[in-house]
């Protein structure tokens, strides 16, 4: 199985693999075998190529705490999928209309700084309003339909000035 | 799996509001159960102790694991009928853990009305009996019941889902090889004598506990011939002379004891094998539903947020995530059993409902239990969306659900209107729990819009007689249209009706759907296979 961390500003790329007793971990090019146990609370003793060591480890969500040796350590796990979508970029610039409906409440304007999850406009249809959000932090380029104005499916309703290339 | 990323501002207005507004919500909801479980008048509970017997409550607290969860089913059945006279029905039903066993049971409650059947409490009985013959989970009866309650005989006694259909059920179970255990502890009178009868173990009270068809008054209108209790058909009768009860008990606390010591000695279901991990906390908070969950029911809300603060570390495998984005399908872990997600993200659309029904089918294929979280206003109207066949594919939803074989689940999280409620599994779809949260609404449409309709009609009506209405009268019509609607649209309609098995904090939901997994997997799962699709 393949595990990213992140510590400090450090990306750390292991895999980890099956061995008879305990672990393989694979990093680069080196292999080590590692075996863990636990000692109560979150003491743990920790083997590594047959040396041993007594660690504290405390996880919290995605952040693992480790003091091992005298040395503090905060890993930040990484999800591969997360990582490689945040890369992926390509989203479209213009929020559309998911069905035919009216608008009902305008919050924002052209050139407001918006942040993601941010409320732009309120539509209603078939009974339910929904809000139209920030899609990513950016600036409002334009507000396509007015208050009240009724619109089809797949009208463009608000648009984000484009990013900046990366 | 991937965490699903939450885009929920703890801190903003709406959040804050909402969940002010949710948290008194669910303070009277837990309020109403409260009542409902154990504020009876003086006068009845009195009646209990002079009788020697104990309250329906304190029966349960013996039986149960102490520290063991009970699931408690429709507690707030019939709160909205027979003026708020009947808590509960007159029945206590739920699952819990009896001996180290998954059983449910299920208990008249004589301090109310003597534990007399009234046809609510008919169909709670029969909807308890139907939840142990699909999960195949044993029964344990308390039975301390006046029998069916005449003045309303006719709305409980001969039709194919009243009184009758207990006793087909419990035969059902038997045949199934599923136990029932009879624990009679007050009267058995009339059909209600065939609940021990038709039960694999029975053990009765001495002195409190009686079977009988017709009580003492009945044999003494019909033969002249006065008799005790005791002697038609107390403990000794039925233990040793005519083979009815099993086991004597000297009190009630003997006889619960020896019904544990039954319920210990079952065997142990082998459980359906599906897909199961270490079970992981949701990483979202579950108290933010509160904030998330819209004060108005129109306001639509992103069904992700509800998913993160459900499933295990808020991990959720999105299916087709940029195809009919209105329903939201995929996979997550709950207790760590592997579930498929079905969840409204807004109307349903053409594309959302074959996506819909394709995950259905997936699921079935993978063994993979279905769960329905419904926030639904209908499917789409209008002439585009007939013209590209929006109702053979919610037609097609609807097969799909119907010939689904793993277990299903459905939970009303927000609104449940028109033939949504179908597509999404809605009570008549057999799913094997099927909860609502207290804010919920459900109805065939919207209030104001059958107000409107109706009213429409009334006009118009009026109108060819000549008559032309003021805005007052038209107001009139409307008015008491709309009331009786939303009265009739409510969650605690509802649970009322047992249009559903509870209502739910939405906090519990995670633990109640735990437990409902857990009992759907002492049944097998059988081959998929459906009618016809229109295509």
């Amino acid at each position: 199985m393949k595990r990213i961390f992140r510590i400090g500003e450090d990306r750390h790329e292991l895999l980890v693999l099956p061995h008879r007793s305990g672990r393989i971990l694979r990093i680069g090019a080196n292999e080590h075998v590692a075996r863990l146990a636990s000692l109560g609370a979150c003491e743990y003793r920790v083997e590594l190529d047959g040396v041993a060591h007594r660690a504290w480890i405390v996880v919290r969500g995605d952040t693992i705490h480790v003091h091992l040796g005298g040395r503090s350590w905060t890993l930040e796990t990484i999800d591969e999928l997360a990582e490689t979508s945040a890369r992926g970029g390509g989203a479209s610039d213009t929020a559309e209309a998911p069905m035919p409906g009216t608008v009902v409440r305008v919050q924002v304007e052209a050139g407001d700084a918006v942040k993601r999850g941010q409320t732009l406009v309120v539509i209603e249809s078939m009974k339910m309003e929904t809000a139209v959000v920030a899609w990513r932090d950016g600036i409002v380029a334009a507000v396509h339909r007015p208050l009240g104005a009724t619109f089809d499916r797949k009208a463009p309703l608000v648009s984000l000035e484009p990013e900046p290339a990366a | 799996m991937r965490r699903i990323q939450s885009n929920v501002d703890v801190r903003s207005d709406t959040f804050l509001a909402n969940r002010e507004h949710n948290r008194a919500l669910i303070a009277a909801l837990r309020g109403r159960q409260e009542e409902a479980r154990s504020r009876r008048p003086e006068r009845d509970l009195k009646r209990l102790g002079r009788q020697g017997k104990l309250f329906v409550r304190d029966r349960l607290a013996l039986l149960l694991d102490p520290g063991t969860p009970f699931l408690e089913l429709s507690t707030l059945a019939a709160n909205m009928a027979y003026d708020g006279e009947v808590p509960g029905a007159g029945q206590v039903t739920g699952i819990g853990i009896v001996s180290g066993r998954e059983v449910i049971i299920r208990a008249d409650d004589a301090s109310v009305k003597g534990g007399a059947w009234y046809p609510l409490s008919i169909k709670k009985i029969v909807r308890t009996l139907d939840i142990a013959i699909e999960n195949r989970l044993p029964v344990v009866h308390i039975c301390d019941s006046a029998g069916g309650f005449l003045p309303l005989q006719a709305d409980l006694f001969a039709d194919r889902y009243y009184a009758g259909r207990i006793f087909r059920n419990q035969c059902t179970l038997s045949k199934m090889g599923v136990p029932q255990v009879a624990i009679v502890a007050g009267h058995c009178t009339a059909g209600g004598a065939y609940i021990p009868a038709l039960s694999e173990y029975s053990v009765i009270v001495r002195g409190t506990g009686a079977i009988f068809l017709g009580g003492p008054p009945l044999v003494k209108a019909a033969t002249g011939e006065v008799v005790t209790a005791d002697e038609l058909g107390g403990c000794d009768l039925h233990t040793q002379v005519s083979g009815t009860a099993d086991y004597p008990a000297a009190s009630e606390q003997e006889a619960i004891a020896i019904a544990r010591d039954i319920v210990g000695q079952l065997a142990r279901p082998q459980k359906t094998a599906i897909d199961r991990e270490e079970p992981e906390e949701p990483s979202y908070d579950p108290e933010e539903l509160y904030g998330i969950i819209p004060r108005d029911v129109k306001i639509q809300f992103d069904m992700r947020e509800i998913i993160a603060r459900l499933v295990d570390g808020s991990r959720f495998h999105e299916y087709q995530p940029a195809y009919g984005t209105t329903l939201i399908c995929g996979f997550a872990r709950l207790w760590g059993y592997k579930v498929a997600i079905l969840a409204n993200n807004g109307v349903l659309f053409n594309d959302s409902s074959l996506k819909g029904a394709h995950f259905m089918e997936l699921a079935n294929q993978n063994r993979t239990p279905l769960l329905f979280l419904q926030n639904i206003t209908g499917y789409m109207v209008g002439r585009e969306y007939e013209a590209r066949g929006i109702t053979k594919d919610g037609a097609k939803m609807i097969m799909a659900v119907t010939g689904s074989v793993v277990p299903k689940f459905t939970v009303i999280v927000n609104g449940s209107f028109g033939a949504g409620n179908y597509g999404m599994c809605g009570r008549a779809f057999d799913a094997r729990f099927h909860f609502m949260w207290p804010q919920g609404q459900i109805s065939v449409m919207g209030g104001e819009q059958a107000a409107g309709v109706l009213s429409e009609i009334k006009i118009k009506q009026l109108e060819r007689e000549g008559r032309k209405l003021s805005a007052a009268e038209v107001a009139a019509i409307r008015e008491p249209i709309l009331e009786e609607y939303t009265r009739c649209s409510s969650a605690y309609y509802s649970t009322s009706e047992l249009w559903d098995d509870g209502l739910l904090d939405p906090l519990d939901t995670r633990n109640a759907l735990g437990i409902g997994i857990s009992c759907a997997l002492n049944s097998p799962i059988g081959e998929p296979g459906y009618g016809v699709f229109r295509f």
